[in-house]
C-alpha cells in the first residue's frame, strides 16, 4: 500500500503540501476563536455535496419545480439532505459574519493581508445572493413572491436597474425563464465566483501566514492536531444543530406558487433590517436603502485597513470595537423592530397560519392525487376545500354567512340571508321547520321570506297541533327533515342515509301528508312555480342550478326571488358570468362538503342519531 | 505525546462523523433510485374486435394507461404497443386464434416494425428479424442479434354482451437481452 502512495507522492508531492498545512503555526497558538474559517470552509463543502445530490432530482420549470422538490422530500433521505442544505445556508451566513467580526477585531487585515480582507468581505453579498437565488427554486408561493420583490428592488436602481431586472427575471413576469436563470446563477455562476474567491482567499492566507519567531520559551503548538481538534469540535457542533433541525423539520416547502392564492411575503431574517429601514422611504428613493446603503456599508468595511493606518494602534482598536458594536446594535434593533411589528400584527399571523395550512394541504394532495403535467399549482386550484372559502368570501358574503355552531367559519359583515353552514343537512332543514328558527337571522330573519308563506305555514302547523300535539309534530318534522336531507346526497351523509332507509321513506310520506307539496314540487307530487323544487333538494345539481340562476322556474321564478344574484345564467357566453364552470363546481363541492378528505370517508355501520320509533303514533 | 495521540484520534472521529452525516444519507438517496417502483403497471386491455383483424396481417395497437414519471402522473398515456396477428385460417389448432407480441425488441428494447418487404417483423436498430409467429428469422448470412423470439403476451378472445368477439391482452414488460423471457418486476 505504502508503495502506491509513494508513487503518487513522487508525482504529486502531496505530502509536503499536507505537511505545510499541518505544521502551520498560528501566531497565538491554537484557539477556539480561530475555528470559524475552517467551519465556513466545510459548510461550503457540505453545501456543494448536498446541492449536487439534489441536482440529480431537481427540475427547474414552473410546472415541475415544486413537484420535483416535493419528490426529493419523499425519497429516502431526500428530506434530510434538503434540510441540511437549507439550514446550512443560514448557518453559513451566521458563521461568515462571525468570522469577519473576529478578523476585524483581531486586525488580521493589516498589510500584506488586504486581499484576504477584501475577498472575505465580498463573500458576504455573494453568499447572500447565493441563498436568494436558491430559495425560489422550489417553485413555492413564498419563494417566487420573494424573487418578484427582489427583482423589483433591482429594477428600482436608476438606469441599470430595469435591464438587470429583466435579465434576472427573464422577461417581465416570473416564469420558466426566472427559474432557469436562478438555477444557472445558483448552481453555475455563483459557485464559480465564490470558488474562485475562495481560492484567492486561501492562497493568500497560506502565503501570508505569520512567521513565528520563537524568542524564548516553548514553540507554539502546530495546527495538527491542536487546532484541528478544535475545528472539528466546532464543526461537529454546528452540524449537530443543523442536522437536528433538518431531521425534525426538514426544509420548509410553501404551497406551489399561484398568483390567485393570498400571501403576505416577508424577507428572510438577514434582510429584515433593510425591510425595516425602507419603511420610511418610498418610490424613487427606496433604492437608497435597499441597494446603496448596503453597498456603502460594505465599502466602508473594505477601507477599514486605510483608517487603521491613519489611527494609532489604540485608537484603531477602539474604532474597530465601536464599528462592531454599532453594526451589531443597529442590526439587532432594526431586526427586532421589524419582527416584533409582525408578531404583534394579527393580520400577519393569520396570513402566516393560512400559508402553513395551504402548504400542508398542497403536500397532502400531492401525495393523494399526484401532480399531473399541468403542474403543482393545479392541486390547490382544483381543490374545493381551498377554493370554496375563497370563492364564498368573494361572491356570497354580501348576504350569506357560513358559520358553524361555535362561530367558526366565514362571517358576513351584514348577513341578510340564511347561514349556509351545513346546507342540506337534517339540522339545517329543521331550522326551516321551526317557527322560531325560521324567522331568526340564521334562516329567513333578514329576508323578505320572514313574512312569507313558508314561515306562516310552519306557524300554523304548530298552532294546529296544539300543546299536546307538539311532541308528535316535532317528531314528524324531524323525519321530514331527514328525508329531505337525503335528497342532498351529501358525502358525509351517504352512509347514514343507507342505514336509515325506513325513516327516510316515512319522512317522504309525511312530507306530502303535512302539506309541503301544496306549494313545493316533490318528485311526482306538487307543481313548480310557487316555491322551490324539493326534488333533489340541496344536491349538487340543485345547488348548481340555483347558484347559476335562482330565477328559474324550479326555484324563485318571477318576483319570488329576493335578492339572490344570477351567477352563471348565460350558458352561451360563459365568459360573461360571474362564476365560470370550474368555480361553480368548486363552490358547490365545498358547500356539499365534497373534497379530498384528510381521511377517506368511513362507512359506518352504526346508524347514528336514528329517530326513536315509539314516539310515533300509528295512523298519522 | 499521549495527549497528542488522543487529540488526533478525536479529530479523526469527529471528522468521520461529520462526513458520515452527509455521506450516508447521500448514499441512501442515490440508492433509492435503484429501488423505485416501475413506471407502468401490468394491465389487461380490451383492444379490438376479432373480426376486424385480417388473417396473417400484423397490426399494431397502443396500450393506454396511467404513466407515473417521477413527480408527475398522467392518466391515459400510451404505456406500450402491441402487435396482434390473427392466424391464417386453418393453420394451427388455435385456428382462429390471435397472437399478441409486445413491440419491444428483446435485443435492446427498440420498437419492432413490420417488414415492408414480406410478412415478418424487423427491428430498425440492429436489424433483428422475426417471423409472424415471433420466432427469430434467419436472413441470409447476416447475424440476427436477438437473444430470443418476440415476447408473446397473454391474449384471450372474449365475447361481449352483443355477441362480438374481442381480443383482450395482458400487457407486460420483459427484461431485454436475456435468452430467457423474464417479466420485469
Ligand atoms: S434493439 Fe432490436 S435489434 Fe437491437
Amino acid at each position: 500500500m505504502r508503495h502506491y502512495f509513494d508513487w503518487l507522492d513522487s508525482r504529486l508531492g502531496y505530502r509536503s503540501f499536507l505537511e505545510l498545512l499541518r505544521g502551520r503555526v498560528l501566531p497565538n497558538g491554537p484557539s477556539w476563536l480561530s475555528t470559524s474559517a475552517s467551519c465556513l470552509f466545510w459548510l461550503l463543502v457540505i453545501q456543494v455535496v448536498t446541492g449536487l445530490l439534489m441536482m440529480a432530482s431537481y427540475s427547474p420549470s414552473i410546472t415541475s419545480a415544486w413537484a420535483s422538490v416535493h419528490f426529493i422530500d419523499q425519497t429516502a433521505a431526500g428530506r434530510f439532505i434538503r434540510g441540511l442544505h437549507h439550514f446550512a445556508s443560514h448557518a453559513m451566513i451566521v458563521v461568515l459574519i462571525l468570522h469577519v467580526t473576529r478578523v476585524l477585531i483581531a486586525a488580521k487585515f493589516r498589510q500584506p493581508r488586504e486581499l484576504i480582507w477584501v475577498t472575505g468581505l465580498l463573500m458576504i453579498p455573494l453568499v447572500i445572493v447565493w441563498t436568494v437565488t436558491g430559495n425560489p427554486l422550489s417553485g413555492s408561493q413564498k419563494g417566487l413572491v420573494q424573487i418578484e420583490v427582489e427583482g423589483h428592488i433591482l429594477g428600482a436602481i436608476p438606469l441599470v436597474g430595469p435591464p438587470l431586472q429583466r435579465l434576472l427575471i427573464g422577461g417581465d413576469e416570473v416564469g420558466n425563464l426566472t427559474l432557469t436563470h436562478l438555477y444557472f446563477l445558483h448552481v453555475g455562476l455563483l459557485p464559480l465566483i465564490v470558488g474562485g474567491l475562495c481560492a484567492v482567499h486561501l492562497h493568500q492566507v497560506l502565503r501570508h501566514s505569520d512567521r513565528v519567531v520563537v524568542v524564548d520559551g516553548p514553540a507554539p503548538l502546530p495546527y495538527w492536531p491542536y487546532q484541528s481538534v478544535r475545528n472539528w469540535t466546532v464543526l461537529a457542533g454546528v452540524m449537530g444543530i443543523i442536522s437536528w433541525w433538518a431531521w425534525m423539520h426538514g426544509a420548509p416547502l410553501d404551497a406551489p406558487a399561484d398568483a390567485a392564492l393570498p400571501s403576505m411575503p416577508r424577507p428572510e431574517w438577514y434582510f429584515r433590517w433593510i425591510f425595516e429601514l425602507r419603511r420610511s422611504f418610498t418610490g424613487d428613493s427606496e433604492f437608497l436603502i435597499t441597494v446603496v446603503l448596503p453597498s456603502v456599508i460594505l465599502g466602508c468595511f473594505m477601507i477599514v485597513p486605510l483608517f487603521d493606518r491613519w489611527l494609532s494602534r489604540r485608537m484603531s482598536a477602539v474604532f474597530r470595537v465601536a464599528i462592531v458594536l454599532g453594526a451589531l446594535g443597529g442590526w439587532s434593533w432594526l431586526t427586532f423592530a421589524s419582527l416584533s411589528r409582525d408578531w404583534n400584527d394579527p393580520e400577519y399571523l393569520a396570513a402566516q397560519q393560512k400559508s402553513l395550512e395551504l402548504a400542508d394541504r398542497a403536500r397532502f394532495l400531492a401525495d393523494r392525487q399526484h401532480v399531473t403535467a399541468t403542474g403543482a399549482a393545479a392541486l390547490l386550484r382544483g381543490d374545493a376545500r381551498t377554493q370554496g372559502p375563497l370563492l364564498f368570501a368573494r361572491h356570497c358574503t354580501a348576504c350569506h354567512s357560513h358559520v358553524d355552531g361555535q362561530g367558526h367559519g366565514i362571517v358576513a359583515e351584514n348577513p341578510s340571508a340564511p347561514n349556509l353552514y351545513g346546507f342540506g343537512s337534517p339540522d339545517w332543514i329543521q331550522g326551516m321547520l321551526d317557527p322560531e328558527r325560521i324567522v331568526s337571522p340564521q334562516v329567513f330573519g333578514n329576508t323578505k321570506f320572514k313574512k312569507g308563506e313558508m314561515a306562516a305555514k310552519v306557524r300554523s302547523l304548530f298552532k294546529k297541533a296544539g300543546p299536546d300535539g307538539v311532541a308528535e309534530l316535532k317528531c314528524q318534522l324531524e323525519l321530514i327533515a331527514r328525508a329531505l336531507s337525503a335528497e342532498a346526497r351529501r358525502p358525509d351523509q351517504i352512509a347514514r342515509d343507507k342505514h336509515e332507509q325506513a325513516d327516510i321513506k316515512q319522512g317522504r310520506e309525511l312530507l306530502v301528508e303535512v302539506g309541503c307539496t301544496e306549494c313545493h314540487k316533490y318528485h311526482d307530487e306538487g307543481d313548480l312555480g310557487q316555491a322551490p323544487d324539493l326534488t333533489g333538494y340541496a344536491s349538487r345539481e340543485w345547488l348548481t342550478g340555483i347558484i347559476s340562476n335562482p330565477a328559474q322556474e324550479r326555484f324563485y321564478p318571477d318576483d319570488q326571488n329576493d335578492r339572490m344574484q344570477q351567477f352563471a345564467a348565460d350558458a352561451l357566453h360563459p365568459e360573461l358570468n360571474l362564476l365560470n364552470a370550474n368555480e361553480l363546481r368548486l363552490i358547490v363541492d365545498w358547500l356539499q362538503g365534497e373534497w379530498v378528505q384528510p381521511d377517506p370517508p368511513r362507512e359506518t355501520s352504526k346508524p347514528s342519531g336514528a329517530i326513536p320509533k315509539r314516539q310515533l303514533a300509528k295512523g298519522d | 505525546m499521549q495527549r497528542r495521540n488522543f487529540l488526533i484520534w478525536v479529530s479523526r472521529m469527529l471528522g468521520s462523523a461529520v462526513a458520515a452525516l452527509v455521506a450516508l444519507p447521500g448514499i441512501q438517496y442515490v440508492w433509492s433510485t435503484l429501488s423505485s417502483d416501475t413506471s407502468v403497471s401490468n394491465t389487461r386491455r380490451r383492444i379490438v374486435r376479432w373480426k376486424d383483424l385480417r388473417p396473417g396481417e400484423p397490426v399494431q395497437f397502443s396500450i393506454y394507461g396511467e404513466r407515473r414519471d417521477a413527480w408527475h402522473i398522467e392518466p391515459q398515456q400510451v404505456i406500450g404497443r402491441v402487435w396482434l396477428v390473427r392466424q391464417p385460417e386453418g393453420t394451427s389448432p388455435a385456428a382462429q386464434g390471435v397472437t399478441a407480441f409486445t413491440s419491444i425488441c428483446p435485443h435492446m428494447g427498440c420498437q419492432v416494425q413490420k417488414s415492408a418487404a414480406d410478412a415478418s417483423f424487423v427491428c430498425p436498430c440492429h436489424r433483428a428479424a422475426f417471423k409472424l409467429d415471433g420466432n427469430p428469422l434467419q436472413q441470409g448470412a447476416e447475424r440476427n442479434h436477438t437473444p430470443r423470439g418476440l415476447d408473446q403476451l397473454p391474449c384471450e378472445l372474449v365475447k361481449d354482451d352483443a355477441g362480438d368477439l374481442w381480443v383482450e391482452v395482458e400487457y407486460q414488460r420483459f427484461e431485454p437481452s436475456l435468452t430467457r423471457k423474464v417479466i420485469k418486476a
